[in-house]
């Protein structure tokens, strides 16, 4: 009796090896390295508008925010300004990723003693191949609102977008 | 069916790459980062701080020298016991009569000079010397000054030199630069042929407006 039921059990197991099947794994794997996008400011011209008397004094000073290496504020100071009194400050910003950038926007945010204002040809909407660069002319004019003794901030943002956005 | 699922994920990856954007943002004075940008603007302060008056022999004028410490936007001065002809003269005795005061800009901006209007009465004529001081007024105006008695010999030096130096008179466009001086001078002649009541009283003005230079 026990024989028979080993025979069985062997047989069985014949059985459950002709019914398994077999398997093959293929697998796809792909390396995606991204470019970067990025932009700075690498210079930053002052003049005024000042021809005979020369009272305000105005600089601007290029600094980098988040130590990547780039500068990516640059702070603009007017001192000793009275009413109608101009600064021009003249950027260049430099794509110094590598893919293609679009300048979107401008974002003057000044108050109302101040007129901050881009001047033509504006660099929005402009396109940059890496490594090429664009001047963003500000012209801050001290208008007839402002007091006396006093000061005033204003701020300005670039929006960068990669150039397909 | 692994295949299959190991493709999927693949495939969803590029698509979230596809659809991704990168952004930079640039700052012009970032207040955030503690670098805002700022403009200051300065102040224009034209003030007298000196005064210097010469009368004559029977008219006095007071007060006869004074410093403003802190300076001042308005002044006064008397004339008392004047007359018909008096003032007909700066320099000559009994009549002279020549009044300077003397005004600064201790602003940060220049000032221009835009009016300078005198309320007094019809039988009294103003003179003032804007721009260059001709030489005998400068000269009697230098000589007044020496021979006044009471005036601390360091001012008299002060104003001498400020006439000396600049040679000119405050007069309407003229532009006095921060730390500058500019020296009103002026004389009342009393006109001869005008009706003058005696013992009268009156208050005359000189109001000078000063600008911002560009204005």
């Amino acid at each position: 009796m026990a024989a028979i039921f080993g025979v069985l059990i062997i047989g069985l197991a014949v059985m459950g090896a002709s019914y398994a099947m077999w398997t093959e794994t293929l697998s796809v794997s792909g390396t995606v390295g991204t470019g970067e996008l990025d932009a700075e400011f690498t210079q930053a011209l002052s003049s005024d508008n000042e021809v005979e008397y020369d009272v305000g004094e105005n600089m601007c000073v290029l600094s980098d925010s988040d130590s990547d290496g780039d500068y990516d504020v640059a702070t603009i100071t007017l001192m000793n300004g009275y009413p109608s009194f101009e600064c021009y400050t003249n950027l260049t910003i430099h794509n110094c990723g590598s893919i293609p950038l679009h300048i979107a926007d401008v974002v003057i945010n000044a108050p109302e003693e101040l007129n901050v204002t881009i001047d033509d040809p504006s660099p929005v909407c402009t396109i940059l191949e890496p490594c090429e660069t664009v001047w963003l002319n500000l012209t801050t004019h001290v208008n007839d609102l402002a007091e006396e003794n006093a000061t005033y901030e204003f701020s300005a943002t670039v929006e960068i977008e990669q150039f397909n956005a | 069916m692994t295949a299959i699922f190991l493709v999927s994920i693949v495939a969803l990856l590029g698509l979230s790459f596809s659809y991704a954007q990168f952004g930079e943002t640039m700052y012009i004075g970032n207040p955030a980062a503690g670098a805002g940008n700022t403009v200051s603007t300065g102040d224009i302060d034209p003030s007298i701080f000196m005064w210097f008056g010469m009368g004559g022999r029977y008219t006095k004028i007071e007060p006869l020298f004074a410093y403003y410490d802190p300076p001042v936007q308005s002044i006064s001065f008397s004339v008392d016991n004047a007359y018909p002809g008096y003032g007909s003269s700066t320099a000559t005795q009994p009549h002279k009569m020549l009044c300077v005061a003397f005004v600064k800009n201790f602003g940060s901006v220049p000032v221009k000079v835009k009016s300078i209007d005198w309320d007094v009465p019809d039988y009294v004529q103003v003179y003032y010397w804007g721009g260059d001081i001709p030489e005998d007024v400068l000269n009697d105006t230098i000589q007044a000054i020496n021979e006044s008695e009471g005036i601390p010999q360091a001012r008299k030096n002060e104003m001498i030199s400020i006439l000396v130096e600049q040679r000119n008179g405050m007069h309407v466009g003229h532009i006095i630069l921060p730390g500058m001086v500019d020296p009103l001078i002026f004389n009342w002649h009393f006109k001869e042929d005008a009706e003058i009541p005696e013992e009268a009283n009156f208050t005359g003005t000189c109001t000078v407006i000063c600008t911002q230079f560009n204005a």
